[in-house]
């Protein structure tokens, strides 16, 4: 049986059916091995589509039976097997009432002319060909009227428009394709320069963070270096003296006088100015020293004792360096007699850091 | 594979029809009465629900013992849950009725023939079938062909020419114009297939309407 099965299989594949038709119509032919026969149950039981192919295929079985075209085997089985049931029996029936007509049909068709056209109903009892010249013929029935010259005209200009317009698509569509290969270039290329230039910028930004680094360390280094040498050196206090061609004079209206600059070294505590003006007869005084617009920087806290020296006297003062920022000073020396405050002398600053 | 396969569809030499009832606490019947419904008592009735339509199934196929063969599927289909089936994804009643259609075709293979004999000894029919009208009985040959005519007369022109051609051939000529029209047509083989059984359904069901009118 199952090479009778194979020979079918081979008639099959003439037939143009499937894997699944054959099996199923071995199936329904119940010449199917139990195994393949359980898979094929299985699987209509959950594909829903698959089981009305079944029903499809029982049906073309049926019809197969009805116009003769089953193979002796095949038809031994359908009948001992396939029509147990009186539906498909009834199936059968039908089937072979239906190819009865048909048949019928197509020997009224051939005696009366090929071409049968429908478009109206008509009673089946009469022949089909009171249908013809109302309507349109299915494409598998064939025609052996002649076809009118400008109806070939018309189908040679359409082929020869359609070719023409294959022709230009195939053209845009090379077109296309190379504009969207330059594209794909153009984008890697695009691509491959912005990976660059990040490339350059993560570098550069690594390379300005460690500077940033270094120079941090650096810093870190000279302040640690500066305190070192500040510690190591011993704090001192600062001598000047600030004479007679520093104080300021007027002259045709005009104070003129000559700056006086001192350096104060960062570890100086405090600076000792030695300072020199023309004798008066005073012999208590103040000083006073001012930034800018009159602004108080220091003053002697008591009356200062003068040192008388011929012509001139001098005084003695010690500034707190702390106070002395760098830029232009004005010393002012003025006499502290209850008499009033006189101003002695002026002079002007410039002190450096 | 085998086994199982067999064991899920009743397939074994045992014979598929002959499975013992399955009573409420089975296994089988708890999951059966799970997958129509969690809640219990919607389930029940969705169980006499699907009965009744699997019954009025096999009474449409012409099985005699419709009801006997709608608890057969419902048993059939507690033995495939039991056996660790996953039905959850499937609709409940189409799947009852795939069930059904193996169901179906068991029962014809594993009864005898029913012969009735004619007053002259002569086989009458088949006495399995319930079907209420037999073809080949000569008085309903005739009314069967004016129906027959009736409803392909029914169809739409394009319709009736389809069923024709498809018809009208014969022998080897059969399958080669099925090639010819699927081509024509420009569709597979499995869909003028598919086309023309829902054709013929329509002009069967017209027919049978029409003789038992």
């Amino acid at each position: 049986m199952y090479c009778e099965l194979k020979k079918k299989m081979d008639i099959d594949e003439k037939n143009n059916r499937s894997e699944d038709e054959v099996f199923v119509r071995q199936y329904l032919l119940g010449v199917l091995p139990e195994t393949e026969s359980d898979r094929l149950e299985q699987r209509s039981l959950d594909d829903e589509a698959f089981f009305e192919e079944i029903q499809e295929i029982e049906d073309e079985l049926i019809d197969d039976y009805a116009g003769g075209a089953l193979t002796e085997q095949e038809r031994i089985r359908f009948e001992e097997y396939f029509l147990c049931s009186p539906e498909r029996r009834e199936k059968l029936r039908f089937a072979l009432a239906m190819t009865e007509r048909a048949v019928s049909w197509k020997e009224q068709r051939q005696i009366s002319g090929p071409l049968l056209k429908v478009g109206t109903r008509a009673p089946l009892g009469a022949s089909f060909e009171e249908h013809e010249g109302l309507g349109k013929v299915l494409p598998f029935s064939r025609s052996s009227q002649t076809v009118p010259a400008w109806r070939l005209w018309g189908a040679i200009a359409a082929a020869v428009l359609i070719a023409v317009g294959a022709g230009a698509l195939w053209l845009r569509n090379n077109e296309l394709r190379r504009d969207v290969l330059s594209a794909n270039a153009e984008e890697a290329r695009l691509r491959n320069e912005a990976d660059m230039a990040s490339a350059r910028a993560e570098q550069e930004a690594a390379e300005k963070k460690q500077a940033q680094e270094q120079a941090t360390r650096f810093h870190d280094q000279i302040q640690a270096l500066t305190d070192s040498l500040e510690k190591s050196q011993p704090k001192s206090i600062l001598s000047a003296f600030v004479g007679l061609e520093n104080i300021v004079r007027v002259t045709r209206g005009k104070p003129i006088g000559r700056t006086k600059t001192i350096n104060i070294p960062p570890n100086a505590l405090a600076l000792r100015l030695s300072v020199e003006f023309d004798a008066t007869r005073f012999q208590n005084f103040e000083a006073t020293l001012e930034r800018g617009e009159g602004h108080d920087v220091w003053s002697s806290s008591k009356a200062l004792k003068p040192h008388a020296s011929g012509d001139t006297q001098s005084l003695m003062l010690k500034i707190p360096a702390q106070r002395l920022g760098a830029g232009a000073y004005q010393l002012i020396i003025r006499a502290a007699e209850s008499e009033g405050k006189n101003e002695v002398a002026r002079y002007l600053l410039n002190i450096k850091r | 594979m085998c086994a199982q396969l067999q064991f899920f569809l009743g397939t074994s030499s045992k014979g598929r029809m002959s499975q013992e009832r399955p009573k409420l606490g089975d296994r089988g019947f708890e999951l059966f009465l799970t997958w129509l419904d969690p809640d219990r008592e919607k389930a029940a009735q969705e169980h006499l629900r699907l009965h009744a339509v699997l019954t009025r199934h096999f009474l449409a196929k012409g099985c005699i013992e419709p009801e006997d063969l709608a608890d057969a599927t419902m048993d059939r289909v507690c033995t495939i849950l039991s056996a660790g089936k996953d039905l959850s994804a499937h609709h409940r009643e189409a799947y009852l009725i795939r069930v059904a259609y193996y169901i179906q075709y068991e029962h014809w293979r594993e009864r005898k023939p029913i012969v009735t004999l004619a007053d002259d000894g002569s086989s009458l029919r088949d006495g399995r079938s319930s079907a209420a009208f037999d073809f080949n009985e000569k008085d309903n040959d005739e009314r069967f062909h004016l129906c027959l005519d009736q409803c392909l007369d029914e169809l739409l022109p394009e319709e009736r020419l389809f069923l024709l051609e498809y018809y009208s051939q014969e022998k080897r000529e059969k399958i080669d114009a099925r090639d010819r029209m699927a081509k024509g047509l420009g569709i597979s083989h499995g869909a003028l297939r598919q086309r023309k059984s829902k054709l013929l359904a329509r002009v069967r069901r017209c027919a049978l309407r029409c003789i038992v009118s």
